[in-house]
């Protein structure tokens, strides 16, 4: 835990500072301590764009916590006010946002609720397309926060199903299955779950048209995304037509990061398929290891990455895959990703406090899965295909922004990636997680600006940046690593001629619908992820069936 | 005892020529064994250090490997530009003591009750 250390020590200093210049008002703070604090009698003085250290006023909460957190470490809440913890935000913002000087200061004594005033500790900034520049700040309360971070198994049918409308007349999707889990099973001949299939009806409930009640509602929340495991009745629509009716097991699962890989045999020599879907979990950097290993066994002199679902995770597993494929020849010498900070951290981290430290290209196991030091297998590829949509994020854009600047020619397939150049660094207050844009990414060419995404280079997006590539709908009639699948067989057209299918002839744009009726959830997982998730891909299917 | 005292010291960083004194220079090691108990005492003495109610271990092992690695807490899906790496340590032995050296601190932790052997003895 560097950045505690860190952040105490950091903590500890600024306390000095500030009691060194008559500021401050109490004892010291920054993650552990057990003196006695005893809260001002007033609350702290608020002057336009002056601003305490944030240490001044970490861990005084209004409502403290007692007893240990899961690493049966003593809360380190201490008696305060609601007036510590919004002057906490306030001096933690300014210290650490990436976009510290855009936030317009406004005085915690108007507001009555830490969640409000954290809202607008953010600037109101717009990227080149109009979207607001920050789309990424969120919160979300701690103890939900660490049950949602275990690595432990969730209970699953191993199918990821995405809503595309919540509401009357409802549309739900399989937008893919992993391989070895419930949903793959078969039955008759067939995998129960398949790509592109339209669910109609859960537990005996239309899905469609139906849940007039609040209980056929929770019928169909607690079939779609279930909590426990249990059998639930399902009927679907499959994307050739047919339809029947399956019962299918929930489990307890663990993610597969590498859903699935293949090698297709083209005349002009074999081509990997990698179908990578998160960076998160710590088996991500055995998976893609053994993966690159399989493809340079089998002697592939291409690679498509399939990250079109992959909304990114552990930087380093994104540089390690990254040197895997192009090797240490273009990568010697040069950096993944460097961070940048707000402009008065200098060349400091500003969370951490150490110093600002870029992710190399790691040639090695760093001991997430792979033992720290094992030499990486590398295809020393001059070029990658990289398959993406909207839901393709953050250290998935690493990749294609890290190779970019070693000069891999990344080619891309799909549709506009997110544009999220960058990460936070959660922080706990009185047992809120706030998470605030604090550093922007850049390569080794210093280049990180692509907020407005990625973008194929034949699309009509005018503000991403163009990579060279195909524009080309996510294709739910086909399963993904099929060559006939829209996004992969452009790929695999681009590699063979240099040319693209036309592209999509209308916008794939949004298909949240609302109308009357009542919506169900749209996943299983925790408000904070789908706000996150909402922010990327709300794409509709191609070749919708009706 | 007064192996502890000395162990105490060594890992508080303090005395340095005096821990090398009779001793010799800590170099790479290996358990000797790597059953439940001793990796236990060593998850113990990781977790005090790291001042964690539990911690889990990379993928190393440490009878064969004198790297350890701890993995970090996970932050979920949430965070999906992820600077976190696991925390490494080396197993070293001075011909006395079993320690894990934390380069990145420079700090040192004596490992009570585990045996272990020099990589270079082999």
């Amino acid at each position: 835990m560097p950045k505690r250390f860190s952040r105490a020590l950091i903590g500890a200093l600024l306390f000095a500072v500030a009691s060194c210049g008559g500021g401050g008002g109490g004892g010291g703070s920054g993650g552990g301590g057990g003196s006695v604090v005893t809260p001002p009698s007033s609350g702290p003085a608020w002057t336009r764009n002056v601003y305490q250290a944030a240490s001044t006023f970490e861990n005084r909460c209004a409502a403290p916590r007692t007893g240990v957190d899961s690493q049966g470490r003593a809360f380190p809440d201490q008696a305060g006010s609601l007036a510590e913890e919004l002057f906490w935000l306030r001096s933690w913002t300014n210290q650490t946002y990436l976009w510290n000087t855009e936030v317009v200061d406004q005085n915690p004594a108007g507001f009555t609720d830490r969640l409000a005033y954290f809202n607008v500790l953010k600037t109101n900034a717009a990227t080149p397309s109009g979207q607001p520049k920050d789309r990424f700040h969120f919160t979300i309360n701690t103890a939900e926060y660490l049950a949602q971070v275990t690595s432990a198994p969730t209970v699953s049918y191993g199918a990821e199903i995405r809503v595309f409308s919540s509401t009357p007349p409802r549309d739900v999707r399989v937008i893919f299955t992993t391989p070895g889990t419930p949903a793959t099973v078969l039955e008759n001949g067939r995998p129960k779950l398949e790509r592109g299939a339209r669910i109609l009806n859960v537990d005996g409930i239309d899905l469609v048209n139906g849940g007039a009640t609040q209980g056929e509602i929770n019928t169909l929340n607690n079939g779609l995304f279930p909590r426990d495991v249990a059998n639930h009745a399902f009927v679907l629509r499959y994307a050739d037509g047919t339809e029947r009716p399956v019962m299918l097991s929930a489990d307890a699962l663990v993610e597969a990061p590498v859903n699935r890989q293949s090698v297709i045999t083209t005349p002009t020599g074999k081509v990997g398929y990698i179908l990578l879907n998160t960076f998160s979990p710590y088996s991500t950097e055995k998976g893609v290891v053994d993966a690159i290993a399989s493809m340079k066994t089998q002697g592939v002199s291409d690679l498509v990455l399939d990250l079109r679902y992959n909304g990114g995770g552990l930087l380093a597993v994104a540089s390690q895959l990254s040197y895997m494929v192009t090797g240490p020849a273009r990568t010697n010498g040069h950096v993944f990703e460097r961070l940048r900070f707000n402009a008065a951290a200098g060349t400091s981290n500003p969370v951490t406090g150490g110093a600002n430290s870029p992710t190399p290209y790691y040639s090695t196991g760093v001991g997430f899965s792979v033992p720290n030091g094992t030499a990486l297998s590398t295809l020393d590829l001059p070029r990658v295909f990289v398959l993406s949509t909207s839901s393709t994020c953050s250290a998935s854009e690493s990749v294609i922004n890290g190779l970019r600047g070693v000069d891999v020619e990344v080619v891309l397939i799909g549709s506009t990636s997110c544009g999220k150049p960058f990460g936070f660094y959660p922080e706990d207050n009185c047992g809120q997680t706030y998470f605030s844009v604090q550093f922007q990414g850049v390569n080794d060419k210093g280049f990180g600006d692509y907020p407005d995404g990625f973008t194929p280079s034949n699309s009509s997006s005018a503000n991403a940046v163009k990579v060279t590539g195909c524009a080309v709908a996510d294709d739910f009639s086909h399963d993904l690593g099929d060559a006939n699948e829209a996004m992969l067989s452009a790929a695999l057209g681009f590699r063979a001629n240099g040319t693209c299918p036309l592209p999509p002839a209308t916008s794939i744009g949004v298909a949240r619908v609302r109308e009357a009726g009542e919506p169900i959830r749209t996943s299983g997982r925790s408000e904070a992820v789908e706000i996150l998730r909402s922010m990327r891909d709300l794409s509709m299917p191609r070749a919708a069936q009706p | 005892m007064m192996r502890g005292l000395i162990a105490g010291v060594c890992a508080g960083g303090l005395l340095a020529e005096a821990c090398q004194s009779g001793v010799g220079k800590p170099e790479p090691a290996l358990l000797i064994q790597g059953d439940s108990v001793a990796m236990g005492r060593v998850v113990a003495a990781l977790e005090k250090d790291m001042g964690r109610r539990s911690i889990d271990l990379g993928p190393s092992d440490p009878t064969v490997s004198a790297v350890i690695s701890v993995l970090p807490v996970p932050s979920g899906s949430l965070n999906d530009r992820d600077l976190a790496l696991p925390t490494v340590f080396q197993l070293e032995f001075d011909g006395r003591t079993c320690s894990l050296f934390r380069e990145e601190t420079n700090l040192r932790i004596a490992l009570e009750g585990v045996t272990c052997r020099a990589v270079s003895s082999h």
